[in-house]
């Protein structure tokens, strides 16, 4: 297996064993990561694949100051957005919001919940809420480049990063920590 | 657990999730994607050729059109000639106007009617044509008729062509004067009572009215419009688009303003004027003045030419090129002088005297003649714009034009003389500029079309460079004018 430099400068070079590389180490990832922001499985992989092409064509842009990874995700995240886009017509309302549940407390079982069990909490946010969500607290961008990216103004990406939260809290404090709680105690038990 | 660490918990769990996902599978649908991608551009190169053949084919069109337009033309007269026969036509029906249709019926009855009812007249002739209705009606005064009918009453209407010398590009059109004749010479008048005129009248514009329907529909779909000449008088209601004034609008973008491009090529005679400067070897001076000479130049330009098309009065820009040589042609002459020591030579002789010989310098001197040539270049890069005239005459135009010309960059290149007897080279040191400024030209020229939206013309051009070729202070000074012969091509789009 070639390092991840090896693999960059193969791809620079047009070879197709470097691509496939490339797909190898960074496919499921990047699939997980498309089908956070996108509605099925199938529109995640048509994203993927996008992600791929683009990454191929202008990988001589990748210049290596950044994170490779992180120059993928990127892409990704575009793709999905805009596969996202073309599919579905979905906006973002421009409001502000106050932030009030920023300090809430959360039971501590929500710590042990597995990844499906977290996608199934954020899944019950609004869309917009849940893409805002994404991008700045699981990709870490700011609210300058998510409005750029959802083309929305940087307040409404905050309002929107804000009702997200509330909603999430609210959701947690709807839920029963107990149901957590057994499935814990079972994927405990089968081990 | 606070709400930040539940959020930080999400992140670490989700940012580095991976999903299930059969990667060779998923590759191959990549490389398919890819070919797919890469066969994009293709297609763009597939569509913007079929773009281009339908703009080629749009142009041909347009330029048909005008060849048409020209025949319109001519047709008109035979238009005018047909009035004129239909006048002499109706005069001979006592003062009835006619309507004759003919159309091909789609049975195969080999009977023609006519119709008068002023005249009370009904004349059926028997001709190995489809069904011809001849009406004569004071309300209408139509002739047309389908092709179809025309290729086989071809040798009747070719008789009748010949005789009235009437020739109208296999156009089937049955002149009243023909249909005169025909009716006066194989029609028979029977006398009918009034009822049944006015039912055969009846019938007979039914049946001509559809006939017409389809007659125009096959007009229509089966022959170009302009081709088909109507006849037709204001009483009838017939769409103006069927009609013969008509003339099919062109769907090209009518636009005020002409734009053209001209690829030019040019040869031109620099006409020099050396000065001598104040501290110069004027033997410098004098040979340069004397023996360089000045090569012919060539020139290559691209223009972008705007004209408002009412206007005789165009706007030129563009980028022009032009390149001239000095040749120097050294004839030098100069003694190379060799001095040889003197040697003294002491002899004694027998009878023993001594005999002292001194030889002197020698001195051997050596003629050095020959001829030097050297070469050097100018190139010259300028943005020329310019107003002109352009009058149109028969078959030509004549026009002229005056602009001024900026030098964005000039270089000099080769061997320049130094001094009598040799040169410098230019790359070293070179005494000239690296840009000229403004300079002015005029042109008067003379052009023909082509083709449509195409032209050649040949300029005769003066240049006029006021500024200097040499650096301020330069020993000798340098300026130009050009006077040259130019070709142009332009293609106006």
């Amino acid at each position: 297996m070639s390092s991840i430099e090896e693999i960059i400068a193969g791809c620079k070079a047009g070879h197709h064993k470097s691509q496939n590389e490339l797909v190898h180490t960074f496919a499921p990832k990047l699939l997980a990561l498309c089908q956070r922001y996108t509605e099925d499985r199938d529109m995640a992989k048509d994203a993927l694949q996008e992600t791929f092409i683009s990454a191929f064509k202008y990988i001589n842009s990748y210049n290596g100051s950044g994170s490779f990874e992180g120059w993928l995700r990127r892409i990704a995240v575009n793709s999905s957005l805009k596969m996202l886009k073309t599919m579905s017509s979905r906006h973002f309302a421009d409001e502000s919001v106050i932030d009030t549940n920023a300090f809430a407390e959360v039971p501590d079982i929500y710590a042990t919940l597995n990844r499906e069990e977290i996608l199934g909490l954020l899944n019950q946010l609004p869309h917009a809420q849940y893409i805002v969500f994404n991008l700045i607290v699981i990709e870490g961008l700011n609210h300058s480049e998510v409005a750029a990216m959802l083309d929305i103004t940087e307040s409404t990406s905050r309002a929107t990063l804000c009702k997200g939260r509330n909603r999430l809290v609210e959701i947690i404090k709807k839920e029963d920590p107990d149901m957590y709680k057994k499935l814990n105690n079972q994927r405990v038990n089968s081990f | 657990m606070n709400y930040r660490n539940f959020e930080k918990n999400i992140k670490d769990k989700l940012y580095n999730a991976e999903a299930d996902l059969d990667i060779n599978q998923f590759i191959l649908e990549l490389d398919k994607k890819k070919q797919k991608t890469r066969k994009t551009p293709f297609m763009s190169l597939i569509l913007l050729a079929m773009v281009c053949l339908a703009t080629a084919f749009f142009l041909l069109g347009k330029y048909s059109n005008q060849l048409v337009a020209n025949n319109d033309s001519h047709n008109s007269k035979l238009a005018k000639s047909i009035n004129s026969n239909q006048t002499s036509f109706d005069q001979n029906t006592h003062q009835n106007q006619t309507l004759t249709t003919l159309e091909q019926e789609a049975s195969n009855t080999p009977s023609q009617q006519s119709l008068n009812p002023s005249g009370q007249t009904i004349s059926t002739t028997k001709t190995k044509n489809p069904t011809h209705t001849n009406i004569n009606n004071n309300a209408l005064n139509v002739v047309h008729q389908k092709s179809l009918a025309a290729k086989e009453n071809k040798s009747t209407q070719n008789r009748n062509s010949s005789a009235q010398g009437h020739e109208y590009n296999n156009e089937s059109i049955l002149y009243p004067k023909d249909i005169n004749t025909n009716i006066n010479q194989e029609g028979v008048s029977i006398a009918s009572d009034k009822l049944a005129i006015e039912n055969n009248v009846a019938n007979a514009l039914e049946a001509e009215n559809s006939a017409r329907e389809i007659s125009l529909k096959n007009i229509l779909t089966d022959l170009p419009l302009r081709n088909q000449k109507l006849f037709y008088n204001s009483n009838v209601n017939i769409p103006l688009a069927y009609t013969k004034d008509v003339q099919c609008p062109s769907f090209a973008k009518k636009s005020n303003i002409q734009f053209s491009f001209i690829p030019e090529v040019g040869y031109f005679r620099p006409l020099k004027s050396l000065a001598n400067n104040v501290g110069e070897n004027p033997v410098v001076y004098e040979l340069r003045n004397k023996n360089e000479k000045t090569l012919e130049g060539l020139q290559a330009a691209l223009y972008l030419q705007v004209q408002k098309k009412s206007s005789p009065i165009y706007f030129r820009a563009g980028i022009n090129y032009a390149q001239m040589t000095e040749k120097m042609s050294l004839q030098y002459t100069y003694t190379v002088r060799d001095t040889s020591i003197g040697v003294i030579s002491i002899t004694v002789s027998q009878t023993g005297d001594t005999i002292t010989t001194i030889y002197g310098e020698i001195i051997t001197e050596t003629q050095k003649k020959g001829t030097k040539i050297g070469h050097h270049k100018f190139e010259l890069w300028d943005i020329p714009l310019s107003i002109g005239y352009e009058k149109r005459f028969v078959g030509f135009n004549l026009g002229a034009e005056i602009g001024a010309s900026f030098n964005v960059s000039m270089s000099a290149s080769g061997k320049l003389l130094e001094n009598s007897i040799g040169f410098k080279d230019l790359a070293i040191d070179s005494p000239y500029k690296s840009k000229l400024g403004v300079n002015y030209f005029g042109s008067i020229f003379i052009s023909k079309e082509i083709l449509e939206n195409q032209s050649v013309y040949a300029a005769l051009r003066g240049r006029f460079i006021p500024g200097y070729f040499t650096n301020t202070g330069a020993p000798i000074t340098e300026k130009y004018s050009m006077v040259g012969l130019h070709i142009g091509y332009k293609i106006n789009f």
